[in-house]
């Protein structure tokens, strides 16, 4: 019964969404609004749970009253627990190798990591924005993030979109083992250094630099296509899916042949 | 052939046929032994690594040679105790392989797990498994895993880092004393008609700076741009809208946006509710930004950060309600649909380029020609070594010097 529910809910919602096509109307403006909050609500807890939880709470340290009030609903601030002269690891104490008396008796020892105090601490600095006196405070995480991603991305981006794609671009015009491999090559090397020169932006495009730099859109434009059709096809794959419950899963718990 | 001798020989070929089947009925009747163990097992630090790392190897037992007597091998890890015999140690299961691998000299075995403890000493042992039982071979002494702070098998990298960073930040000194000439981009000459438009018609400014965090470049590009667009928008007393899908990316964007009407003279309309949070659920963004884009009707339609699928119901939602768009992003999945649905597009370097181009700071296009001097090496480099491979595959002996590929290998190393 709670399935079907279920599903008439999600067919409505569906259906809601879908309504867009027509126009912006009550049953769109409801799904629209149901969605957003209850996905912000979701992600905030997501975010909680698979990042601060295990990242944070699991590496800074807590008193063991605090710990033991809350073990049955986590472990993750718990790294051993010595018991009797012996070591268990953390998730002994839900795999049941050790019986809630011995977990009693058990030290249950934290795994603390200085390091993680900068970002509890960057992260408490966030919440200076409520007070307005100290509020330029909040400014320091944000620097750190800024700083930290355009250090990260300067080393991925040149691996990734400079030496690797010239790496594979360096590839032989002659002495290949067929004609079509040459050819293949050179084509490659053409859409790469046209690419550049398109992408070069302080000299004039004119003459034969101009010359490069349209055939360079030509690749881009080519390349495009063939990403636009790609990507349609998944999208109207996607569409299918949902389709497919509203005819399968939905018309079927009405008539009976699905669910 | 003699008919006594033709007898004689086919009574010796039944004979020979009958041993065949009576040997192996009774070498099944005795009982399997172990196969010998693999031989030669060595363990090393894995290089140029942050630790957690062991690699193993070790040759074949000499019985793994398809007869079925070995089945597979396992690799065992323990914590090394000083006076305790191996067989006394609390040993762990790390690994198996599969027998069979006929041919090869020496099978490795790459152990990483953060279960390793970095300088803590371990032993190693690898059993060959088979139906009669296991046989081990145990590493002779311990091995500790240890971090490296550089990766020298990556000192490329660090000298483009450094040629093309010197290259930027000479430039960057440059363009303070010289003036530097930038070709112009149809999409970012249309910001300021896109922005005119609005504020003819009275209708907002619609800015979405991608559903990324601000870990990523493309939002730290978008949010740049904001800073341009919300100067205009205070110039030109036009409402600006900018939904996002981050928690960070509004809390920087207000203080960009916040900064712009500054600088503009209007912070008087400037307020914080101007850049909202949404959600940051992909498609829930999309649905609350499609939402505001009919109940608003803004007449220009910035997109300018990180996209995903989203990028096609938002830009095909603002085409339908009429408003000019102008996209911007590095995700190549994304530009054809932008290119399709919006007015302009800004390409992936094209985007990067745009703060600089709409700020006309000096130091910001100095770094402009910084990187395009970058595209010149790489491009030359690119010639070099095509005519250099190409110069290899018709047979011409060059020294090792000369070996352009290998300037580029990023693939070794971890």
């Amino acid at each position: 019964m709670s399935e079907t529910i279920g599903i008439w809910c999600a067919a409505f919602l569906t259906l809601a969404i879908f309504s867009f096509l027509y126009k912006d109307n009550p049953f769109y403006k409801f799904a629209e609004h149901l969605f957003t909050g209850v996905s912000a609500a979701y992600w905030m807890s997501v975010a909680f749970w698979s990042q601060v939880h295990p990242n944070l709470c699991g590496n800074i340290w807590w008193p063991e009253a605090f710990v033991r009030r809350f073990l049955e609903f986590t472990y993750v601030w718990v790294d051993r627990v010595e018991l009797d002269g012996q070591t268990y690891a953390a998730n002994a104490l839900i795999d049941g190798s050790l019986t809630p008396e011995m977990i009693q008796r058990a030290e249950l020892v934290n795994h603390v990591h200085v390091m993680y105090y900068i970002p509890l601490i960057l992260g408490i600095l966030f919440f200076t924005r409520l007070i307005p006196k100290i509020a330029y405070l909040s400014r320091w995480p944000l620097a750190f993030v800024m700083g930290m991603a355009a250090g990260l991305r300067l080393y991925s981006f040149l691996q990734s979109n400079a030496m690797e794609q010239i790496s594979a671009t360096i590839a032989p015009l002659a002495g290949t083992p067929t004609v079509a491999e040459a050819l293949n090559n050179l084509v490659v090397l053409i859409g790469v250094f046209t690419g550049l020169v398109y992408f070069y932006f302080s000299r004039e495009h004119k003459g034969l630099f101009g010359g490069l730099s349209r055939v360079g859109v030509y690749f881009l434009m080519v390349s495009f296509g063939a990403a636009f059709g790609y990507t349609v096809m998944a999208r109207v794959s996607l569409l299918l899916g949902r389709f497919q419950f509203l005819i399968h899963d939905w018309l079927g718990t009405m008539t009976g042949a699905g669910g | 052939m003699k008919p006594g001798n033709a007898r004689r020989a086919a009574l010796a070929v039944l004979f020979c046929l009958s041993l065949a089947s009576v040997i192996p009925a009774a070498a099944q009747d005795l009982p399997a032994a172990p196969p010998a163990p693999p031989l030669d097992l060595t363990a090393e630090d894995t290089p140029n690594d942050r630790g957690h790392a062991i690699a193993l190897s070790w040759v074949l037992s000499p019985d793994d040679d398809g007869s079925g007597r070995v089945t597979g091998y396992s690799v065992w890890r323990a914590v090394y105790r000083p006076g305790v015999a191996p067989a006394d140690l609390d040993w762990t299961r790390v690994g198996s392989h599969s027998a069979g691998y006929l041919g090869d000299e020496r099978l490795t075995h790459s152990d990483v797990s953060d279960d390793i403890v970095n300088n803590l000493p371990y032993l190693y042992r690898v059993e060959a498994d088979g139906p009669g039982g296991a046989s081990a071979v145990l590493l002779p002494a311990s091995i500790m895993a240890r971090a490296q702070w550089f990766n020298r098998a990556r000192w490329n990298m660090l000298l483009a880092v450094l040629v093309l960073s010197a290259g930027i930040m000479y430039w960057i000194q440059k363009a303070q004393t010289s003036d530097i000439y930038l070709r112009p981009v149809a999409g970012l000459k249309a910001f300021d008609e896109a922005i005119g438009r609005a504020t003819e018609m009275g209708n907002p400014v619609l800015f979405v700076p991608g559903i990324m965090d601000m870990d990523q470049i493309e939002t730290l590009a978008g949010v740049s741009i904001l800073g341009y667009v919300g100067k205009m928008t205070a110039r030109y007393e036009t409402p600006l809208e900018v939904p996002v899908s981050r928690s960070l990316v509004m809390a920087h964007a207000r203080e960009v946006v916040k900064e712009s009407y500054l600088q503009a003279g209007r912070p008087d309309l400037y307020n914080d509710d101007m850049i909202h949070y949404l959600t940051d659920d992909q498609f829930g963004y999309a649905a609350a930004v499609d939402g505001i884009m009919l109940r608003q009707k803004p007449a220009a339609c910035f997109y300018q950060g990180k996209f995903y699928a989203e990028s096609l119901i938002l830009a095909e939602t603002g085409n339908s309600i009429g408003a000019i768009q102008i996209a911007g992003t590095a995700s190549p999945a994304q530009l054809p649909f932008f290119i399709t649905a919006c007015d302009y597009t800004l390409i992936g370097e094209e985007f990067f380029a745009a703060s600089a181009y709409l700020s006309q700071e000096k130091r910001a296009i100095g770094s402009i020609r910084g990187q395009d001097v970058g595209k010149l090496i790489f491009m030359v480099a690119l010639i070099l070594g095509v005519f250099l491979v190409s110069l290899e595959a018709v047979g011409v002996r060059l020294p090792g010097w000369l070996d352009i590929t290998a300037l580029f290998d990023v693939s070794s190393g971890g």
